[in-house]
């Protein structure tokens, strides 16, 4: 049997924890001012933060968060902590930066570190690094919010033995909204002590 | 432009395009290493770099190996810059 | 727990439209890559593409779309699909065409493994031509299960270069493990303006057809591709898909690890699932890349495996690096070298450049093969691995 334990939820300018409102900006600020903030908020010193693109920072933000008060590998293996994520427009709003450096023929100047960030997937590569999880991965690209996909591929993982902790949830960014959702499954019945089921995952995620 | 207004320019610059928000131009010694420590620099900021002296100063760096050269400090990039334009 | 078998497959690549084409000129060591040197082998410059900066000097490994495009009004494809679907929907009808399976069924799953899918339409004047979301990736596996007549949510798998040997994974997974019967895993991805110039600007490729292990290697090719695979759990056949895993070097996110973490973890994970040891493999499809640093880490972590002595090919100097589509038509290729009992010849590796002794196979060679290991790794620091089985191999 398997447990959420935590969850976050970033939605718009407010974070919540555990049905928590957190922090909530109502200056009307950009997407990145507020993830500077949440940044601020958290004390974390971590340079790489400022080079990522928005849905990194959301996703290590909202990790940082969802972890503030574990660390999950004194409590496992590093090789069985996973993430598994999804969201609908995948790096769209990252391509499109990249995509203004390349298409005017004569401003051509293709931005390594604007491309690096045009896969959907390199925000789990960024909360790995951050908390050297080495467990499995996957992105997943749907239109909808799809719960039942997430929540199997965990269960299967957990079932087999192979994971013991995984971070899972949606990450989408658009220009005038920010809707990070992201919680913690494990094994035990700690913190929250909500059985992991879809119709559980769905009623968080709409809270 | 002198040696010095270059090297002010260019600290400038690298803090833009490596987007080091939390450093200060004073933070970033001219002579000192880029690639230590401190800056938390890594291998796509040195090819962003690349692009910083196409860019602003059309240059083209093809060879990596010239790059960690050139790419030492910002004085050395100076130097590049002034040697080549 | 059920079996899920790989009925069905299709590779289109820079060597040709057919799984017949691909595979004669593999074993005939015959590459696809394009340079602009006057003696080169590959298909021309597509059209669309002729006016793409920096095209010179480097080696790409092009469709033929001429050819492409007149298989598409032989498939009655139509031009409601863009370039990039027309290709899988090919691909689709090729690997589908002998296995009798309904795709319009409830218990058939869509899976769509890719990088950038209609990333071209970024391009406002093609944009046009198309409904706003069908950039998006979800849209296009929609769009693509839609003219198989399939209503099912089509699932979609973006996870960089380990995208395809993952899709193919958890393809098999769901099976395993839900009502569906049969799983259409499609990867694809087409060479773009995009997407060159981002890999130019890593300063990755290289200029000459790729040399993966070798000592003069020095950089990727760029391909395109697309390619299907079938896999059920109702109908039989020779290649059985056993375990696969996934896991993260946690080191860089467009580096490979130094000590090749993820991969090691990936391949035993991989075993431990498929109830075999690293001795049972008797060939490894490998990334094979042909960057400095991929190459090493493969080496590094085959070694720790052990599976130092184990033959591998890497498949990239004929067709290169195609990305969203690697995974899927390598794991083609190594069930048609299953299915053939042969082992297929590496292109471009002369002089051993990696840390660590490699078995690498040079030329075309008859052995039974009961296991197979396909390995991927990936920007973001993932690193995927596969087995397959053979119907009546040893164990």
């Amino acid at each position: 049997m398997s447990f959420i334990s935590s969850y976050i939820h970033i939605k718009d300018k407010e974070v919540w924890k555990d049905n928590t409102l957190i922090y909530s900006n109502t200056e009307g600020i950009s997407n990145n001012k507020f993830y500077k903030l949440l940044y601020k908020q958290l004390a974390i010193k971590y340079m790489k933060f400022y080079k990522m693109d928005e849905l990194s920072k959301l996703g290590l933000l909202a990790s940082e968060y969802l972890l503030e008060d574990r660390t999950l590998t004194s409590e496992f293996k590093a090789e069985d902590i996973g993430i598994v994520l999804m969201n609908r427009q995948a790096s769209l709003i990252t391509d499109i930066k990249y995509y203004d450096t390349i298409k005017d023929a004569t401003n051509y100047y293709p931005s390594p570190s604007v491309f690096v960030y045009t896969l959907a997937n390199i925000v789990m590569g960024e909360i790995a690094i951050k908390n050297n999880f080495k467990g499995e991965n996957i992105f997943y690209v749907q239109e909808h919010f799809n719960a039942e996909l997430i929540h199997n591929h965990t269960e299967r993982l957990l079932q087999r033995g192979s994971q013991q902790a995984l971070l899972c949830g949606w990450l989408e960014v658009e220009e005038d909204k920010i809707d990070g959702f992201l919680y913690l499954v494990e094994n035990s019945a700690i913190g929250l002590k909500l059985k992991h089921s879809i119709e559980n995952i769905n009623i968080l995620k709409n809270q | 432009m002198t040696k010095e207004e270059l090297i002010t320019k260019l600290k400038l610059e690298i803090i833009e395009a490596l987007n080091l928000e939390d450093i200060e131009p004073e933070e970033i010694e001219a002579k000192e290493a880029l690639f230590n420590e401190g800056l938390g620099l890594d291998s796509i900021d040195a090819l962003e770099l690349i692009v910083l002296l196409d860019k602003g100063y059309g240059l083209k760096l093809d060879d990596a190996n010239k790059g960690k050269e050139v790419f030492y400090s910002v004085e050395s990039m100076a130097d590049y810059i002034l040697a080549h334009s | 727990m059920c079996s899920v078998y790989l009925i069905g497959e299709s590779i289109i690549s820079a060597l040709g439209t057919s799984m017949d084409q691909n595979m004669q000129h593999i074993t005939a060591l015959e590459g696809g890559i394009w340079t602009d040197s006057p003696s080169t082998n590959g298909n021309p410059i597509p059209q669309h593409l002729q006016s793409a900066p920096s095209l010179n000097q480097l080696a790409l490994g092009f469709i033929n779309w001429q050819a492409v495009e007149k298989e598409f009004i032989t498939n009655t494809i139509p031009d409601t699909y863009t370039r990039f679907e027309k290709l899988l929907l090919l691909a689709i009808n090729k690997a589908i065409v002998n296995t009798g399976i309904d795709t319009g069924s409830s218990k058939t799953l869509f899976i769509l493994s890719t990088t950038k899918g209609n990333i071209e339409l970024l391009n406002e004047e093609l944009a046009k031509q198309y409904p706003n979301e069908r950039i998006q990736l979800w849209s296009s596996a929609q769009e693509i299960s839609r003219f198989y007549g399939n209503n099912n949510t089509a699932i979609v798998i973006s996870n960089a270069c380990v995208s395809g040997v993952m899709a193919t994974t958890e393809a098999a997974n769901i099976l395993r493990n839900s009502n569906y019967n049969h799983a259409i895993v499609i990867g694809g991805d087409i060479i773009t303006n995009f997407v060159l110039s981002g890999f130019l600007s890593f300063q990755s490729l290289s200029n000459k057809a790729c040399k993966p292990y070798d000592s003069e290697r020095n950089g990727l090719n760029l391909g395109e591709a697309a390619g299907c695979l079938i896999l059920s759990k109702d109908i039989e056949s020779d290649i059985e898909i056993l375990g696969g895993a996934s896991h993260n070097d946690a080191n860089h996110i467009s580096g490979p690890s130094r000590t090749a973490e993820g991969m090691y973890y990936a391949v035993n994970d991989a075993l431990k699932y498929s109830k075999i040891g690293a001795n049972d493999i008797d060939i490894v499809s490998t990334h094979g890349t042909a960057t400095a640093y991929n190459d090493e880490m493969e080496a590094i972590g085959l070694s720790r495996l052990g599976m130092q002595k184990t033959p591998i090919h890497s498949l990239k100097g004929y067709w290169g690096h195609t990305l969203g589509a690697a995974g899927i038509i390598e794991i083609a290729a190594l069930s048609w070298a299953m299915k053939h009992n042969t082992l297929l010849p590496t292109l471009g590796y002369k002089n051993h450049g990696v840390s660590k002794e490699l078995n690498i196979q040079q030329e075309a060679e008859t052995k039974e093969i009961s296991y197979a290991l396909k390995v991927a790794s990936g920007f973001s620091g993932i690193n995927s691995a596969l087995i397959l089985k053979k119907k009546g191999g040893k164990k």
